[in-house]
């Protein structure tokens, strides 16, 4: 059974509430089916994001897992993207061990626990003899989950669970993965608003689009640029103070502006 | 392995449980022996004793002990009779049960024991032995002087700490026990007629000085030339309350250490990684980084700038730290490094942080090193007060984890891995099996096996933890000395003991907690006789009263104690091993002694009549005893 948990969004900086719909980042939180963890074996548990309006970019993703196990040194659980890319999430912590917890890694009850690249603990070295669960709030992964970002969320998701040890058994009671995406039209991995935010794209019109996507000499907003929007240029010739047609944004409209108009020209997003 | 970093709290320290008791309070005893030895030939096929007996007649015992020494022969002469010795039953000698035990603390000879009927007043009695040639024995004697109160040699050193190279002092003074275990009762003095020491490697040298004390005890000299185990060999006259004189010996088992000394100061400070963790570098001289010591000190917390040692200045104890740990720094300036959860104790305004009792023990033996009364810390940390301090009990005796570890020794066996959760039963000191049937327990038990060694408490605590690390997490049934490493590894290090789950973690049976006087006396006579697995410091009761001292409640709470000791007939004298019975207390298992089998904080389950400690005893083996093993293994932690 898929379930789609709930979903939060958020801002993704202070004056986005200004922007446009699309540069909103949104998190969402897609869990997979408990299960019996098998016994020196592994599970698989997978849950499917459906297709998303408009070009949506990974630009964060935490995950949940809670697990009973009375030894989860012997634990491993690995998060897969619909691409392929898995991100170890922890490898039987305490493994290899410098003395403590001792050779068959952490001998601590339970997890429940989120795996976040921003947490200061690291779940392969969190080990306590009294804690219960052992492994619980926020850990760093082993592996990183900074490496889906820029990728796309659709697709079916998988968590394996594995038990390295035989004897010690246990179950995966509850298991999500959070996914924060953000229009991201330069493909670049980086929530729009926050390209613009840094600097890193311009936004010129202020339409919360980054420049290299919108389409700034569609004056006319048809979707194009065409003779339209030549024309519109043309009338506002000379002295503009702010005009929409002084594309260089130098408090004219010359020939700077008509060059740029020229290289946008045919339907927005062709080039 | 990882290596705990103790904290206990105040009352451990008030109690008095951590703390050095003085060397007076363990005390060598030799009770109506007397002992002679080294009548062995070197030459030729027969050796000869004589000794006096002094007394108002009663029953004599004899016992030798030395290789074939059940056939010896020989005779005594009785005023003016003669009694043949060998054939002897028919006669006034009876030849008693063989119950000297086939291998309580591996001395595997079977001794006959002949007690005689000697007549009142003095009589010269002298014992013709023919042994093999080129070997040593011994001749144990009873003089029938009443044990439970009868004149004994007691010797104990004048310091707890003995370092190499200086002079060492033994008190040796005259006692008259009184029964029931009440307090001894002064005898009219002693005259030490010889003293010994026999060093590890064999030499003998003579005692430096004798002094006789106004209080009429006598201080025996030595120079502690080297470091080991040393056996202080006395002989003197008792003199009981009548004026009677009584012969006794006494082998006193002395540990001679050296190496790390406190340097007089301390570094108090944390770091970014354990930022609730306050580290304690304690300055050390005379140490190699990378050697490892235990360490430990006391946290007081003082007013002002008084010490708060008599100046009227106010002092109280915050708790106690404690750990083994591995010299670090450069070799010009070493340290051990201990520490505490600054959230374990609280400084009110004003008062300034100190260490008291500071000592220093060897990792290997845990004879103290050295002693400070006090040392000032440079604190360089902010410590709590008491409205941030978190409520003790809130925070483990023993964290956090993995923040130190020591070197131990690779063991030479492969030990495959097998997983699960087992219940380990071990064996003891120099054991020639395991002791426990393992048909009395489940399929879960694993018998651990490391036959014929003489190791201390941390040797034999590591090792147990190397071996059984083959599995995820055990606890352990400890028969004998094996206790004692199961305690000790559960104090000391991080192991599969701290995994095991709900269930008694730690029992044991027959375990010298509080050490036993057959490690120093028995030892002394293996040593002379090429038999038993030798002298081991850690079970003495010097020994252990010093590593009792390193050892809180919190470790001391997870162990359950068995003792036992013979069946009691009316009217017989009974014993369990009667070549050990000339050395121990009643009640005892032929090896430990029941008050010493128990400690202050653990789970005393009682003591048990008709079980001795081994096999070949006059009862059965306690680790045979199939009630009590159900009940450990139903209730042991795995």
């Amino acid at each position: 059974m898929k379930t789609r948990e709930k979903w939060v969004f958020a801002l993704s900086f202070a004056c986005a509430a200004t922007l446009a719909t699309r540069t909103v980042a949104q998190t969402d939180q897609w869990c997979f089916p408990a299960a019996a963890i098998s016994d020196d074996g592994s599970i698989t548990r997978s849950v499917t994001v459906p297709p998303t309006v408009g070009v949506r970019t990974i630009v964060g993703v935490r995950v949940r897992v809670a697990a009973t196990h009375p030894w989860v040194g012997d634990l491993s659980f690995t998060l897969r993207h619909p691409s392929g890319v898995e991100v170890v999430l922890v490898e039987r912590p305490g493994i290899p061990s410098v003395g403590f917890p001792g050779p068959w890694g952490c001998g601590g009850d339970n997890i429940d626990c989120w795996f976040a690249d921003a947490a200061t603990a690291a779940a392969e070295s969190t080990c306590s003899v009294t804690a219960v669960p052992v492994l619980a709030g926020s850990l760093r992964p082993t592996g990183s989950l900074a490496s889906l970002r820029g990728r796309a969320p659709q697709g079916e998701w998988t968590l394996i669970a594995a038990d390295a040890v035989a004897g010690d058994v246990g179950q995966l009671t509850a298991a999500c993965v959070e996914i924060t995406t953000a229009p991201d039209c330069n493909l670049n991995g980086v929530d729009d608003a926050l390209d613009i935010a840094a600097g890193t794209s311009a936004d010129l019109d202020g339409d919360g689009v980054p420049d290299e996507c919108a389409c700034v000499a569609d004056f006319d907003g048809d979707g194009a640029v065409t003779s339209s929007d030549l024309g519109v240029l043309l009338s506002a010739w000379g002295s503009c103070g702010g005009c929409a047609a002084d594309l260089t944004g130098d408090g004219e409209v010359l020939s700077d502006d008509l060059g740029v108009l020229l290289s946008a020209w045919g339907a927005c997003g062709a080039t | 392995m990882s290596v705990k970093q103790l904290f206990a709290p105040a009352a451990d320290v008030e109690s008095g449980l951590l703390r050095l008791p003085p060397p007076e309070a363990t005390p060598t005893r030799s009770d109506a022996l007397v002992l002679i030895d080294a009548f062995a030939p070197a030459n030729g096929r027969t050796g000869s004793v004589r000794f006096h007996v002094q007394h108002a007649g009663g029953t004599l015992r004899l016992m030798p002990l030395g290789r074939d020494a059940s056939v010896w022969r020989g005779r005594l002469l009785a005023g003016e009779s003669v009694i043949p010795l060998a054939g002897s039953d028919a006669l006034v000698a009876r030849v008693t049960e063989q119950y000297a035990s086939q291998s309580a603390f591996g001395l595997d000879e079977p001794t006959r024991v002949c007690e005689l009927d000697v007549p009142a007043g003095d009589c010269v009695v002298e014992f013709f032995a023919e042994v093999p040639a080129g070997t040593t024995a011994v001749l144990v004697v009873d003089d029938g002087a009443d044990r439970k109160d009868g004149p004994a040699l007691v010797a104990h050193l004048a310091s707890r700490v003995n370092r190499a190279g200086s002079e060492l002092e033994l008190v040796v003074r005259g006692e008259s026990r009184l029964a029931h275990g009440l307090a001894p009762a002064a005898t009219r003095g002693v005259d030490v007629t010889g003293a010994t020491v026999t060093w590890s490697d064999g030499v003998v040298e003579h005692a430096r000085s004798v002094r006789p004390m106004r209080d009429g005890s006598v201080r025996v000299g030595f120079a502690a030339a080297r470091r080991g185990n040393a056996v202080v060999r006395v002989d003197g006259l008792v003199r009981d309350a009548g004026g009677s004189q009584h012969q006794r010996s006494l082998f006193y088992l002395a540990r001679i250490a050296d190496g790390a000394a406190i340097a007089g100061h301390a570094l108090v400070h944390s770091d970014a990684l354990t930022p609730d963790w306050v580290r304690c570098d304690l300055a050390i001289v005379g140490a190699v980084p990378g050697e490892a010591v235990f360490a430990c000190a006391e946290l007081w917390a003082v007013e002002g700038k008084g010490s708060g040692q008599g100046d009227g200045a106010r002092a109280r104890v915050l708790g106690w730290i404690g750990g083994i740990a591995e010299i670090e720094g450069s070799a010009d300036a070493p340290f051990a490094r201990l520490g505490f959860d600054r959230r374990q104790i609280d400084l009110g305004e004003g008062e300034r942080l100190v260490f008291r009792n500071v000592r220093l023990h060897e990792r290997d033996g845990f004879a103290p090193l050295d002693v400070r009364a006090e040392v000032a810390p440079d604190v360089r940390v902010t410590l709590p007060n008491r409205n941030q301090a978190k409520p003790r009990g809130a925070l483990d005796w023993a964290g956090p984890p993995g923040i130190a570890s020591v070197a131990v020794p690779e063991i030479s066996t492969l030990i495959p891995p097998v997983g699960g959760h087992a219940l380990v039963l071990s064996h003891g000191y120099c054991a020639s099996s395991n002791p426990w049937p393992l048909a009395q327990f489940a399929s879960d038990a694993w018998p651990y096996a490391n036959l014929g060694q003489n190791l201390s408490n941390d040797v034999f605590a590591v090792d147990l933890a190397t071996r059984a690390a083959q599995f995820k997490s055990y606890g352990i049934v400890g028969h004998s000395q094996g206790g004692n490493a199961a305690l000790h590894l559960h104090t000391f290090y991080w192991s599969g003991l701290d995994w095991a789950g709900s269930g008694r973690l730690m029992q044991c049976v027959g375990s010298p907690l509080e050490g036993t006087p057959l490690a120093g006396n028995l030892a002394a006579f293996g040593q002379a006789l090429g038999i038993q697995c030798g002298a081991n410091f850690d079970i003495t009761p010097d020994g252990a009263a010093a590593w009792l001292a390193g050892i809180p409640t919190a470790s001391r709470a997870k162990l359950f104690t068995h003792t036992t000791t013979f069946t009691n007939v009316p009217f017989v004298y009974d014993y369990c091993s009667i070549a050990t019975d000339f050395f121990l207390s009643d009640p005892e298992d032929g090896v430990v002694e029941h008050s010493s089998g128990h400690i202050v904080g653990a789970q005393d389950m009682g003591l048990r009549t008709g079980w001795c400690h081994v096999s070949g005893m006059r009862d059965p083996a306690q680790t045979g005893d199939a009630n009590r093993n159900a009940i450990m293994n139903a209730q042991g932690a795995r």
